[in-house]
């Protein structure tokens, strides 16, 4: 029982503190962030193993996670209320060429990540050739030039 | 499954702008709760070390250190200070400590343990009436909040530690 409930609360954790940290924290793997993301994970594995390191519990944890997930996409599915909260919702930050300050500052997102996002995706050189820029979901920016 | 509606600028997306809105005051909001878990984790709240940690209760036989915040499964310490002037002090635990505690190690090792109606006496021999000071070393077995009695020497002190999951 106490695998279970361990994997189903640091799951529900890491969702939540994910969530909350907004979708740029983890988006842009640098160099730092895939440090970051590996004491992440070497941190929650200790939380979630506790001292039991028996391949039972390691099994059990797997398919805690994953009944969870698998749990969490129907939940998702049957509610576009829970995917909007879980998931959010994509957000223009570029519409018809112009700039929405509000959208690039609440979603912590600059013009310089904008014109990188555009660079690598279309080879665009400058702002004004940018039609459409959406922050997705997942925490990239896509970009539509004009 | 619905497609998404087409906007005013031509975009096939749903924004919901407004829920972004209420999201993103919450998630400012989240910020100051994670920042206030850090506060109070540095305030010892959390267990694990912190001036809140730990409560020092202070006896006519002496002093019982225990922990008032501990953590399940993690190492912790109890310290009893006998005053000097005996050449036998007696530290008594409560049963329901030992519900909750694993007691991993004792420094120094008593003379002598006896299981009795109120708990698990201890006897430590002093030279030369010294004042003596033990540590335990407990290890959080379930999370909860028992309440204990600490005996040393006939003075009793009510305790409890708040263990968290």
């Amino acid at each position: 029982m106490d695998s279970v409930t361990r994997g189903i609360v640091v799951y529900l954790f890491l969702l939540v503190v994910v969530r909350f940290s907004g979708r740029r924290t983890l988006a842009e793997i640098t160099a730092f962030d895939f440090v970051l993301l590996l004491i992440i994970a070497e941190t929650t594995q200790q939380a979630l193993l506790g001292d039991d390191f028996s391949l039972v519990n390691a099994a059990i944890l797997v398919l805690t996670l994953f009944v969870t997930d698998i749990a969490l996409s129907y939940l998702k599915q049957w509610s576009p209320r829970t995917a909007t909260l879980i998931d959010g919702t994509p957000t223009v930050l570029i519409s018809l060429g112009k700039a929405d300050n509000e959208a690039l500052t609440r979603a912590r997102v600059s013009l310089d990540d904008v014109l990188e996002a555009a660079r690598e995706q279309h080879g665009l050189e400058r702002l004004d050739q940018i039609k459409f820029a959406v922050l997705e979901i997942g925490g990239n920016i896509s970009i539509i030039p004009r | 499954m619905q497609a998404p509606p087409i906007r005013k600028d031509g975009l096939q997306l749903e924004e919901k702008r407004k829920f972004h809105r209420f999201f993103w005051a919450v998630e400012r909001g989240a910020w100051a709760v994670f920042a206030l878990f850090l506060l109070l984790a540095l305030a010892g709240l959390t267990g694990s070390g912190g001036y809140f940690s730990r409560i020092t209760a202070a006896l006519p036989t002496g002093k019982a250190d225990y922990p008032r915040v501990a953590r399940w499964e993690a190492s912790d310490e109890m310290r009893a200070s006998f005053a000097g002037g005996a050449d036998t002090h007696r530290l008594i635990l409560d049963p329901v400590l030992f519900e909750y505690f694993e007691i991993q190690g004792i420094q120094p090792e008593p003379e002598r343990m006896v299981t009795g109606p109120d708990g698990v006496a201890m006897e430590f021999e002093a030279e030369e009436q010294a004042p003596v000071e033990v540590i335990l070393y407990l290890r959080a077995l379930h999370a909860g909040f028992p309440e204990y009695r600490i005996t040393l020497d006939g003075a009793q002190v009510e305790a409890s530690t708040l263990i968290l999951p």
